[in-house]
């Protein structure tokens, strides 16, 4: 057995004996599972107020700013790069369009992508760019100021010859900063395209916590059918808006009784009841309603399965057009995947961004591919090749696995080559997707 | 033993009572039974791994069934399906951070030797999706495909989880 095995090995060990430390596990029976969303329960969670995370760790992250006071006396919240030349004109339904262009963003940790970022974790930061969408101003003087980003398609991990249907996978973030009469607070999730009919995705928390004035605060991607939304939020606050280029941001008052206050301040109570939501058209018909337990705010929390989200684990058939010496197409693709992959000793970073498709802003990952390969850890690794299908005589998939050694092997991982001037090259996609394994993110073609 | 009393809030007015087609059917449901009884002991073991805590991991277990339950009439894989419930309510529950802290440490102090209670000092240090993946892998035994189905994201970045994940692990018990 070698050393990765073993440490693998050892660690189901712990993790068997951490499953087990509490004796065994005898979970109540069915019948109570039956009763329990009858029961309003409480909830224990933590604050979902970004302005308590902020106040309370003293601190403010780069480029952003929330708290009771500005220099001015005046309560400040604003996320990056907020300008007021991104501002539009305003509508008369309180809504300020934005104008500016939604930057195109390398998703991180950061990013709703990441995980980093969540529909119930607004207390995170962002210092990735953002363009406001629109801003909403309610009748008490709140504003919500709703902010987008789009993630570079090439750095998403998917394999190359499928497309995923819409609402599987987000493909941008999505952030709130609300100010209040008497508070402030943010929220961010991911933000989605063709949003099944009949499903809303986004976030939905609590904010403003630490200020004692908390508020329910959500904000959504709809349905193309879906022209505005009506929200009654767990304990009876509600709110309506008509979506905004396919978005929505609702908040109302957490119904007194509802919460009852900080045990301490990162820490309070909610007797969670049920959001309820109602979807109109155009003409102001329902298209749809349902209700989820707090803190879901989606029919697509728990997607049905077989919706088409999980990523192919096969390669596509062969096109109906193939090389007409499949042989040596297949040869040259090894020999491009070899400079690529292979020893770099006596090849040139030229020579391996010439086996790219569009190697625009890759020497940087291609150095660490050079430099890594010389360390330790990285010495053993392989990237081989497992398996070649021609989609046509100018574009091949394959499917490959990275060996890792120490660090573990991973199977089924795809990519793609097109055959341009006569050389075989790997896309951009094919190459970033393997250095984002290795935690490398590349940077956008044009940043 | 009598059921307890539903907590009374203190402004009952303002508090929705479950529509009559929203309360979920009380009588038997054989199928659904059995499959709650066959597989919840297994997912509050992965909840509590994931969350570091059985108490907690039970609750959002019965929580994920509820859902589950909701579904029933129109779920083909249960397991899968209702696993993902289960790390989706984990994932949910870890975005609180301080409760997070707080329970961390807690699942370790049962484990009698010692470098698996550093593992899993180690695990609960992880980031909450790296954790997931680690415990749904190497705790499950689930592949790559099913891990990222779990988790909702693409197998690839399964492996980019797990990676990280074991170079942290390492690096915390060769400290």
């Amino acid at each position: 057995m070698d050393d990765h095995d073993d440490f693998e090995a050892r660690l189901t060990r712990a993790l068997h004996a951490g499953a087990d430390a509490d004796g065994e596990v005898t979970p109540p029976g069915p019948a109570d599972v039956h009763r329990r969303r009858d029961r309003h329960r409480r909830r224990r969670v933590v604050a979902g107020s970004a302005a308590a995370a902020l106040l309370l760790a003293g601190a403010v992250t780069a480029g952003w700013a929330a708290g009771r006071d500005g220099d001015d006396g005046e309560r400040v919240v604003g996320g990056p790069s907020t300008t007021a030349d991104e501002r539009g004109d305003p509508r008369d339904d309180g809504i300020v369009l934005g104008s500016g262009e939604i930057p195109t963003v390398v998703p991180d940790h950061r990013s709703s992508l990441g995980g980093g970022s969540s529909a119930s974790d607004p207390g995170e930061p962002t210092d990735l760019p953002t363009a406001v969408l629109f801003a909403r101003t309610l009748d008490d003087g709140t504003t919500l100021e709703v902010r987008a980003n789009a993630y570079d398609p090439s750095s998403l991990d998917l394999p190359p010859f499928w497309d995923p249907p819409g609402g599987c996978y987000p493909v941008g973030d999505l952030y709130v900063s609300a100010r209040f009469p008497d508070a402030v607070g943010q929220l961010a999730t991911g933000r989605y395209v063709d949003v099944a009919p009949g499903d809303l995705r986004g976030g939905i928390d609590v904010v403003a916590l630490a200020e004692g004035a908390p508020r329910w605060l959500a904000v959504a991607t709809v349905p193309a059918d879906v022209a505005s939304v009506v929200i009654r939020f767990p304990g009876g606050g509600e709110d309506s808006l008509t979506a905004v280029d396919g978005v929505v941001v609702l908040t109302a008052p957490v119904t007194p009784g509802l919460f009852d206050g900080p045990a301490d301040v990162h820490e309070y109570s909610v007797q969670a009841g049920d959001t309820e939501v109602e979807m109109l058209d155009d003409a102001g018909a329902v298209v749809a309603s349902w209700s989820a337990p707090w803190p879901y705010f989606s029919l697509g929390e728990v997607p049905v399965m077989g919706a088409g989200c999980t990523a192919p684990t096969a390669l596509p058939d062969p096109g109906p057009w193939q090389p007409a010496d499949p042989a040596a197409a297949e040869a040259a693709i090894r020999t491009s995947w070899e400079v690529m992959y292979g020893d770099p000793t006596g090849r040139t970073l030229e020579e391996q961004a010439a086996v790219v498709d569009d190697p625009r802003n890759l020497s940087e990952g291609l150095e660490s591919i050079r430099s890594r390969y010389d360390a330790e850890q990285i010495a053993t690794t392989t990237v081989a090749i497992e398996e070649i299908v021609f989609e046509s005589a100018e574009r091949a998939y394959v499917r490959y696995s990275v060996d890792a050694g120490p660090l573990g092997t991973f199977g089924d991982r795809f990519g793609e080559l097109r055959l341009i001037g006569g050389t075989w090259k790997l896309t951009r996609h094919t190459v970033c997707s393997l250095l984002g394994l290795g935690g490398y993110r590349c940077p956008p073609v044009d940043g | 033993m009598a059921e307890a009393a539903p907590h009374r809030l203190p402004d009952a007015d303002v508090v929705r009572l479950p529509r009559r087609d929203e309360v979920l059917v009380t009588a038997a449901d054989p199928d659904f039974d059995a499959f709650y009884v066959a597989s919840a002991p297994e997912l509050i073991r992965t909840a509590t791994l994931i969350v570091g805590s059985r108490a907690i991991a039970e609750d959002l277990v019965q929580d994920a069934f509820v859902r589950v339950h909701a579904r029933w009439a129109t779920v083909t894989h249960p397991t899968a399906y209702a696993r993902r419930a289960v790390v989706n309510a984990c994932r949910s529950h870890l975005r609180r951070r301080v409760l997070e802290r707080r329970h961390r440490a807690t699942l370790a102090e049962g484990v009698a030797e010692l470098e698996a209670r550093e593992l899993l000092d180690a695990l609960a240090a992880l980031p909450s999706r790296q954790r997931a993946a680690v415990v749904l892998r190497f705790y499950s035994g689930l592949s790559e495909r099913e891990t990222a189905d779990a988790l909702d994201c693409a197998p690839g970045t399964v492996g980019s989880l797990v990676h990280r994940a074991l170079a942290s692990l390492r690096d915390a018990i060769e400290r």
